[in-house]
């Protein structure tokens, strides 16, 4: 239960990471976020991001504050740890070399 | 890495400790993300209702993201167990009578193994307070020829004890002891006159004793080689931790204080450690212990095998055998040690001048081996005595908890069916299955665990009045056996709580995890039942008829044991029982020289028969049912033995009266009369055992018996046959015995006063006590007893088994037949529940039907309107029912949807989400 369905597990966290560096988020914004770069092409359902946030926030690379959003709604905001950045590089640099790898094949073959 | 550690950690507690408020949080952080979304498509221009279904649809079940993300705590395992705990208790005290039968028998079955087991490891297990106690073993002669006569531990004179601890110095350590024995001490000191006179119990023992124990004293010093090396010439004592305590009131000045012990002065050197009990698990553990070399200076005449003079000091003769061994083997070479002791048995008994010329011993004794048995946990006659009773009881009450497990289990199958519509909804709202067994398991776990810490309660309870039961009470007030819970008790009941409640939770379990959520939710309760039951009926049948068996099968045990009992009431043992009052007396530890005997026994004789109401008297060494005879091997003139056969008679040394006091009738010839005195000829009356069996083919009157073959010389003149009568207790027939006047016996000491009353005897005891403690103030009078009181102590094993059986049927009887009435009454109740459309279950108390379909789907809410009360109709999108007829208002205080495990978020207040 609660298993993404439409990502990988660990690409899910490389986005959420990825959008929480620019600016600190609630889950609907990191929802629309995502959607709209990818252009619709990635979609994020709250069953896969909640639990993702809240692991996240449990291993200690991003964390939770209640704030007001511009429409003066109390949400919950999400933001970039120090070691949240870290992990983010980490993450970012293995998907650059997975995906480099797939596409020099994917070119070659 | 340090300070994300410390992040995780932090977040760990953070999250379970304000698990209310993680809660709170993660409801509105939901909340916010589904109106928003919601907020975008009516934006977008979908209609209100169209949004309203597709985000619902987008949002995918609130309840199984929530679960989800309860799922990434890290501590969820222990909320879970908690959460499980929790509801469990609030389980328990939803049904208080299933809850409190429940826990009251668990209580019983497990406190009654808990019992019998902590009894067993007492008595059975426990090894002596000893230091290392695996290396001590206790010496035995054995014998080759599988017809000799038993050997006991009890088979070593001073002097083999000696060569042998010399022999075996190094490898192995040696220490000897005697059984114990009751004496006469008083406790003075140099300012005070010298106490009464009272009895306690005394243990000579040799120098090397407590250092092979390694034993510590708790103050002053205990006894060394150095106190038992000259006969008669070491006066010190060392007192007992129980002692120390109930005579000297725990005082440190009780070193240099004196004891008197039968007469003979000692001083007190040191007090043992409190744990230590001596190495006799008994009804007597040891007050004083004192060198073996002083056995002639206090008296001591307890267990031997003799062929020496008991009038002089044992501990140089090597006719007598009167010791016990003890032996440390820290090297664990068993073999050697004993071999090393064989040797010192058989050089000693080439020494001995009643050896080298007595071929019949040569031929009997050359084979004598020494055995060591494992000794950790001491000599114990008490083991011996209750080692089969308490393991056919714990047999018992195995099939006692047995029966309250199937009982429990049972009922819990019948609430398994009432609860599956519970099941189906938590599944439906995210609850994993594996989580739903866990749970119900952990139901069982904790009745099962209220139920053994009850059940610890009654074990320590029940063990002390099974032993006072068992007469063995005082012991274990005395400080002998240790009953307090250990680790193993502990274990134990722990072991058998949790074993319980997995034993009874298990079939319950899988059904309910087993239950069928389309089925169950899609189907009306009423068919649910109907489906289920049929796969319902054969087990709770089985288990119904199961503890119908053991019941039954433990009926039978306690008819057996009942029947057991009554054929030995019935039993005659020949003595007449009704009429006969028994003191016993210890002329030897007052100090009567054997000159002075014979007017003593006349004198006290005389006196009580002159009480009214008493019409015979007479003294005897042993008496019946006096615990124990002499027996001795002797030749019958004209008999012709076999070739591995010895004769062997018990003895018993009575005055002229015995006979009629204590009831037997002679069959032929005539009693013993006052012309059979010491200077008379020497005479005796046999019993009509030894007359058949060995002078069955001739008249006994007029023939001869012997201890040697010269009957002229030594021999014994049969001048009576007497009736049989037990003295070997109520289960064996009556042993052949010879009576010898005690006239022609001048030395030994009778112990035993019989008396014959016309009425009730226990009616004449204090009057006898107070004559006898008027006539001769210094004899003591150990005990006065009925006889019928004595026989009836012979039973008290017999006798607490039959009633602890018939005890254990009818509780297990009445558990079968109240959780019968209890699964009945429950199922009707249940029934007429599900009539109403309701489970019986809290977590059916309140059921969330969302959609709107529920309305129509609902059953029963046409039927029976006024059962099922909608408590909050919101925008027609979710309705709260509940079914029990209870007040909304009751019902959301409970608040019992709310906090149920899965339907967490059914809430019966306003519904904040929509569906």
């Amino acid at each position: 239960m609660g298993k993404p369905t439409d990502l990988l597990q660990g690409t899910l966290d490389l986005l959420i990471l990825k959008t929480l560096a620019l600016e600190p988020m609630h889950g609907w914004g990191i929802t629309l976020r995502i959607q709209q770069i990818s252009g619709d092409v990635l979609q994020v359902q709250p069953g896969s991001l909640y639990p993702a946030l809240h692991r996240l926030e449990h291993q200690g690379w991003i964390l939770a504050k209640w704030a007001q959003t511009d429409a003066g709604r109390r949400a919950k905001y999400y933001s970039l740890t120090r070691a949240g950045r870290q992990q983010l590089e980490r993450e970012a640099k293995q998907w650059r070399r997975l995906s480099g790898a797939v596409t020099t094949l994917l070119d070659t073959v | 890495m340090a300070t994300r550690l410390h992040h995780r950690v932090r977040m760990a507690l953070r999250s379970f400790l304000r698990r209310p408020a993680a809660e709170r949080e993660l409801d509105e952080e939901l909340q916010f993300h589904f109106q928003e979304m919601e907020a975008r498509k009516a934006t977008r221009g979908s209609a209100r209702a169209k949004a309203h279904s597709q985000a619902r649809r987008r949002f995918g079940g609130s309840d199984q993201v929530k679960e989800a993300c309860r799922d990434m705590r890290t501590l969820r395992p222990v909320e879970d167990c908690l959460q499980d705990l929790r509801f469990g208790v609030r389980l328990l005290t939803r049904s208080p009578l299933f809850s409190i039968v429940a826990v009251l028998s668990l209580a019983l079955g497990i406190g009654a193994n808990a019992a019998i087991f902590s009894l067993i490891n007492a008595i059975i297990l426990r090894p002596l307070p000893v230091t290392e106690p695996e290396q001590l073993y206790i010496a035995r002669v054995t014998h080759p020829d599988p017809l000799a006569p038993p050997s006991t531990a009890l088979i070593f004179s001073n002097p083999v004890f000696e060569d042998a601890r010399d022999l075996v110095a190094g490898p192995a350590e040696m220490a000897a002891a005697t059984t114990i024995r009751q004496m006469q001490i008083a406790t003075s000191d140099s300012r005070r006159a010298t106490s009464q006179l009272e009895s306690g119990q005394v243990q000579l023992v040799s120098g090397e004793y407590f250092h092979v124990l390694r034993q510590r004293p708790q103050i002053g010093r205990l006894l060394g080689p150095g106190d038992n090396r000259t006969l008669g010439s070491h006066p010190v004592a060392v007192i007992s931790d129980s002692y120390f305590r109930r005579k000297f009131g725990r005082s440190p000045d009780v070193l240099g204080r004196s004891l008197i012990i039968n007469d003979a002065p000692f001083t007190i050197v040191g007090v043992t450690a409190p744990e230590f009990f001596g190495t006799e698990l008994a009804t007597h553990t040891p007050h004083v212990w004192v060198p073996l070399m002083m056995q002639a200076s206090v008296r001591y005449a307890g267990n031997r095998l003799s062929r020496g003079d008991v009038r002089n000091p044992w501990p140089p003769q090597r006719e007598i055998q009167w010791l016990n061994i003890f032996v440390r083997v820290p090297s664990g070479d068993v073999a050697a040690v004993a071999e090393a002791m064989t040797l010192a048995l058989q050089r000693g008994y080439r020494l001995r001048n009643d050896y080298n010329e007595d071929a019949e011993l040569q031929r009997r004794y050359q084979a004598n081996r020494v055995a060591l048995t494992p000794g950790s946990r001491g000599l114990s006659p008490m083991r011996d005595d209750l080692s089969t009773p308490l393991l056919a009881l714990f047999g018992m009450v195995g099939l006692l908890l047995a029966i309250a497990c199937a009982n429990i289990a049972s009922l819990l199958l019948a609430r398994a069916t009432n609860r599956y519509r519970e099941m189906a909804i938590r599944l439906s709202i995210g609850a994993a299955r594996g989580r739903l067994m866990r749970q119900l398991l952990t139901e069982c776990l904790l009745l099962a665990l209220i139920g053994g810490g009850l059940g610890l309660l009654v074990s320590s309870w029940g063990s002390r009045a099974l032993l006072t039961l068992a007469n063995y009470g005082t012991a274990a007030t005395s400080g002998g056996l240790d009953l307090s819970p250990d680790w193993r008790v502990a274990g134990f009941t722990l072991g058998v709580a949790v074993l319980t409640g997995l034993l009874f939770g298990m079939l319950p379990a899988l059904r309910s995890a087993r239950v069928s959520l389309a089925e169950t939710l899609k189907s009306q309760a009423r068919s649910v039942i109907s489906a289920r039951g049929r796969g319902r009926l054969p087990a709770a049948k089985a288990l119904i008829a199961g503890q119908l068996a053991f019941a039954l099968l433990l009926l039978i045990v306690a008819a057996l044991f009942t029947r057991s009992l009554q054929q030995l009431i019935r039993v005659d043992i020949g003595f007449d029982r009704d009429h006969v009052l028994i003191a016993r007396v210890d002329a030897r530890a007052a100090g009567y020289t054997p000159a002075e005997l014979p007017p003593l026994y006349r004198r006290v004789v005389e006196r009580v028969t002159a009480v009214p109401g008493v019409t015979a008297a007479s003294v005897s060494r042993n008496g019946p049912f006096g615990g124990g005879y002499v027996t001795s091997g002797f030749e019958a003139e004209g008999y012709t033995r076999g070739r591995h056969e010895w004769l062997v008679t018990g003895e018993d040394y009575i005055t002229p009266g015995y006979f009629r006091t204590v009831g037997l009738a002679m069959k032929m010839g005539r009693t013993f009369g006052p012309h059979d005195s010491a200077r008379g000829r020497k005479v005796s009356i046999i019993n009509e055992t030894m007359a058949r069996r060995y002078f069955s083919n001739r008249n006994p009157i007029g023939s001869r018996w012997g201890y040697g073959t010269n009957f002229d010389e030594d021999g014994f003149e049969i001048i009576g046959v007497v009736q049989d009568a037990r003295y070997d207790g109520l289960k064996s027939d009556s042993p052949s015995m010879a009576y010898l006047p005690a006239a022609q016996r001048p030395d030994d000491y009778l112990a035993s006063l019989e008396m014959r009353t016309a009425g009730n005897p226990a009616a004449l005891a204090s009057t006898i006590r107070n004559a006898l403690r008027e006539a001769e103030p210094s004899l003591p009078v150990t005990s006065l007893e009925t006889l019928d009181e004595r026989v009836a102590r012979g039973m008290r094993q017999e006798q607490l088994l039959a009633w602890l059986t018939i005890g254990f049927s009818a509780v297990a009887l009445f558990l079968a037949c109240l959780w019968h009435h209890l699964i009945r009454s429950n199922a009707a109740d249940g029934g007429a529940r599900r009539a109403h459309g309701a489970g019986r279950e809290p977590g059916c108390g309140a059921v969330a039907h969302h959609a709107r379909g529920a309305h129509t789907r609902a059953d029963g809410i046409d039927r029976r309107p006024t059962a099922r009360v909608p408590c909050d109709a919101h925008d027609g999108d979710a309705v709260l029912w509940h079914h029990t007829g209870r007040s909304c208002g009751a019902q959301r205080r409970r608040g019992h949807a709310r906090r149920h495990r899965g339907a967490r978020s059914v809430s019966a207040g306003t519904p904040r989400l929509a569906y």
